[in-house]
């Protein structure tokens, strides 16, 4: 009780203090319909405005762009509900690419190749998750660390030069199409849906947004929190792995240079789509809708062909708008409460968005531990 | 302190060319003579004479262009006597700044800089000077301010590369066409200078419409394709793609060719000639590169500064230009044997 009090903000008794249930719907819709608002009408602004952004190649080419920042933004969304860092996962995917590269060119398989990655990313995930739980390093450090030696590594493995040259079969998978679709786009797809499912229907999902939330709530009610930190972490590393496949299928060579400021990208997308920076709220549709908005909003400004100085104001503004919403949800509710509610139940946090699909129906099978769930 | 010297040395492609290099020594003492009139003296003295530390920082290792200017500069050091060490300034003046201060506290013999900034590191250079340590500037110029506190100059301008490239597609273009420029990094001399240069050519020739796109942001062929793209979308009949740097110029080669652009149909250039872009020149993808001849440029840098060192010979002229080579589909072979024998 003790830590509760020093945490208010994350305190929520149930049954107390709650607000009425028609106050919060209000405020989490307005939250929850912000930023695809923003995207449909950016979409629909840019399609009136230039005949090339919605022909079938601009969609494909957006999807495409946009993959990799997905994959791994999938990733960091669970790093981040979990109240931690990753800034491993750009120079990180940098690194996996070549090392992936390096082992097709020599070995000559695609298999081994992939492998490596795979292998390289859980070995990542697993150096930040040890140092961050069993070192107690603060995961910004921690990852800062690594995504510097990554990033090392990387340049004296090949001076800098890209890794080409990879096998034929390789050349293949990057050029098929499933249903008129890249078969990368599928990939992100799959990704998704999986971290999604693993959110939404798992205890773990449910486990990284009460370590996130409180995490002496968290311990008190029997969660290791030690484990789950290391498994975000080591889920991070294996998105970073699978960006890092996306990558060589997509130029179909290592890139010691990729990706610089891949990670600070993914958490402004995580956060741009409504996930609390501060942890124990968020999800991987909200992260889906934030990405989605900053490669559409990357593409316009290529297609309008603005000044490159003014893009970057641009994108930083969009960046500050769309978090911003989470204070004027804030706004939004206290208007609607008494000055005495108002306090606490501001911070009350919010449960886990059930996404724009009909797959989801509420809470589910699983109980929440410190998302209590509203019932609408 | 010299960690950088050995990874270089395990690469097979540079451990291949500096062993040919060394093997042609007597071509490298000819060639360093070749550039001045009054290093032969000293080139041929060289060897056996009081032992020199060198410090060099460079502007960053991301390039292979940087990491060739080393092995060349480290060659001549060997044959030179010379302690070379080696740091690395990131893209970041202020860490160069502090870099260059450290190195003058070791009281070198004498220090090559390739500055991240032309301003920056002109104070630094100016207590170099006054301690009686001989700075050399390569690859990247500084301020006029400056030069008095500098021995010279080691490099090609990038505004002249970018002439170079411009020409070229005027030449290929014959004089009609649309030409899209994709940069590389805002704010980099790299970046800047060859498009201003570039723009200056174009400019001389009413009949070449240029699409000033869009910048990477990072030299991956990842963010030129992304670019690429979005640029061949607004811009569907572009007859050129000019890029700053390799790397994205094969992102933008992957870019035409999903777009089912046949490689005859477009031009596309790029700078620094490595080996994956010169391999997609000789396959007909990449029209053309420059390579600036990083290890030619290093073994120039390193021979100007030990004759100026060793027996107060300057420079000739205040900045020693260095050769670039153009690698088309014609000269590739030419280029690849220059490389391949150490100068380029």
């Amino acid at each position: 009780m003790t830590a509760m009090r020093e945490r208010p903000v994350r305190s929520d008794p149930p049954g107390e203090r709650t607000p009425r249930p028609q106050v919060r719907v209000r405020g989490a819709l307005f939250d929850r319909l912000f930023v695809p608002v923003v995207l449909l009408a950016l979409v629909a602004y840019l399609s009136a405005t230039n005949d090339a952004f919605f022909s079938r190649i601009n969609v494909t080419n957006v999807l495409m762009q946009a993959s990799i920042l997905a994959i791994v933004a999938f990733g960091a969304t669970f790093v981040i509900m979990a109240g931690q860092l990753d800034l491993s996962m750009g120079t990180g995917s940098a690194l996996i690419s070549v090392i992936g590269a390096t082992v097709m060119v020599d070995t000559g398989s695609v298999l081994m190749g992939v492998g490596a990655c795979l292998l390289a990313g859980l070995l990542l995930g697993l150096v930040n998750g040890v140092v961050v739980t069993a070192l107690q390093v603060p995961s910004f450090i921690a990852t800062l660390g690594t995504m510097i030696i990554c990033g090392g590594v990387a340049l004296a493995m090949t001076n800098g030069g890209v890794v080409s040259g990879l096998p034929s079969g390789f050349r293949e998978v990057a050029t098929l199409r499933l249903f008129g679709l890249p078969v990368l786009v599928w990939g992100t797809a799959a990704v998704f849906l999986l971290l999604w499912w693993l959110q939404r229907q798992t205890v773990f999902g449910y486990q990284v947004l009460a370590v996130g939330g409180n995490a002496e709530a968290a311990r008190l009610s029997g969660i290791s929190l030690g484990r789950v930190r290391l498994l975000v972490f080591v889920l991070a590393g294996l998105a970073t792995a699978l960006a890092a496949i996306a990558l060589l299928v997509r130029v179909q060579s290592g890139q010691p240079n990729a990706n610089g400021t891949l990670a600070l990208e993914a958490i402004a997308a995580v956060v741009v789509g409504g996930t609390s920076l501060n942890g124990g709220r968020g999800s991987v549709v909200r992260t889906l809708w934030g990405v989605l908005l900053i490669a559409v909003l990357r593409n316009g400004l290529d297609l309008s062909g603005i000044s490159e100085d003014y893009k970057q104001v641009v994108l930083g503004a969009v960046f500050i708008l769309a978090a911003s919403v989470d204070f004027l949800r804030r706004r939004l509710v206290r208007r609607r409460v008494t000055p005495s509610v108002a306090g606490p139940a501001l911070s009350t946090p919010v449960p886990p968005d059930a996404g724009p699909g009909p797959a989801v129906t509420g809470s589910g099978t699983v109980p929440p531990t410190s998302a209590i769930a509203p019932h609408r | 302190m010299r960690t950088s010297i050995p990874s270089t040395l395990t690469r097979p492609d540079v451990r291949r060319r500096t062993a040919a290099a060394l093997a042609a020594t007597g071509l490298v003492l000819s060639v360093a003579a070749c550039s001045g009139g009054d290093e032969e003296a000293s080139a041929s003295g060289g060897g056996g004479e009081d032992q020199l530390t060198v410090e060099m920082n460079l502007y960053s290792r991301s390039l292979p262009y940087f990491q060739d200017f080393v092995a060349g500069a480290q060659e001549r050091a060997e044959a030179e006597g010379v302690t070379l060490n080696v740091t690395y300034g990131e893209t970041d003046p202020q860490l160069q700044y502090d870099q260059v201060q450290n190195a003058l506290t070791q009281s070198p013999d004498g220090v090559i800089v390739v500055p991240v900034d032309p301003a920056a590191l002109i104070p630094v250079f100016q207590q170099a000077s006054d301690g009686g340590v001989p700075v050399l500037t390569a690859i990247n110029d500084i301020e006029e301010d400056g030069w008095p506190s500098v021995v010279g100059h080691v490099g090609k301008e990038y505004t002249d590369v970018g002439r170079e490239k411009a020409q070229y597609l005027v030449d290929t273009l014959g004089g009609q066409g649309t030409v899209a420029m994709i940069h590389g990094i805002r704010g980099l001399l790299f970046s800047e200078l060859q498009a201003q240069g570039a723009m200056e050519v174009f400019a001389e020739n009413p009949g070449i419409t240029v699409i000033d796109g869009p910048y990477t942001g990072e030299f991956s062929s990842d963010a030129g394709l992304a670019a690429a793209e979005n640029v061949l979308t607004a811009n569907p009949d572009v007859d050129a793609l000019y890029f700053d740097n390799d790397d994205i110029a094969l992102g933008g080669v992957l870019a035409a060719q999903q777009r089912g652009i046949a490689m005859e149909d477009i031009v596309i250039i790029g700078t620094d000639g490595g080996e994956p872009a010169r391999q997609a020149v000789a396959a007909g993808e990449l029209d053309m590169t420059i390579t600036l001849c990083g290890f030619l440029n290093g073994k120039q840098a390193m021979d100007t500064l030990v004759s100026f060192v060793r027996d107060g010979d300057e420079p000739a002229e205040r900045t020693v230009e260095v050769t670039s080579q153009m690698v088309t589909r014609d000269s590739y072979e030419d280029v690849e044997a220059l490389i391949a024998s150490g100068d380029c």
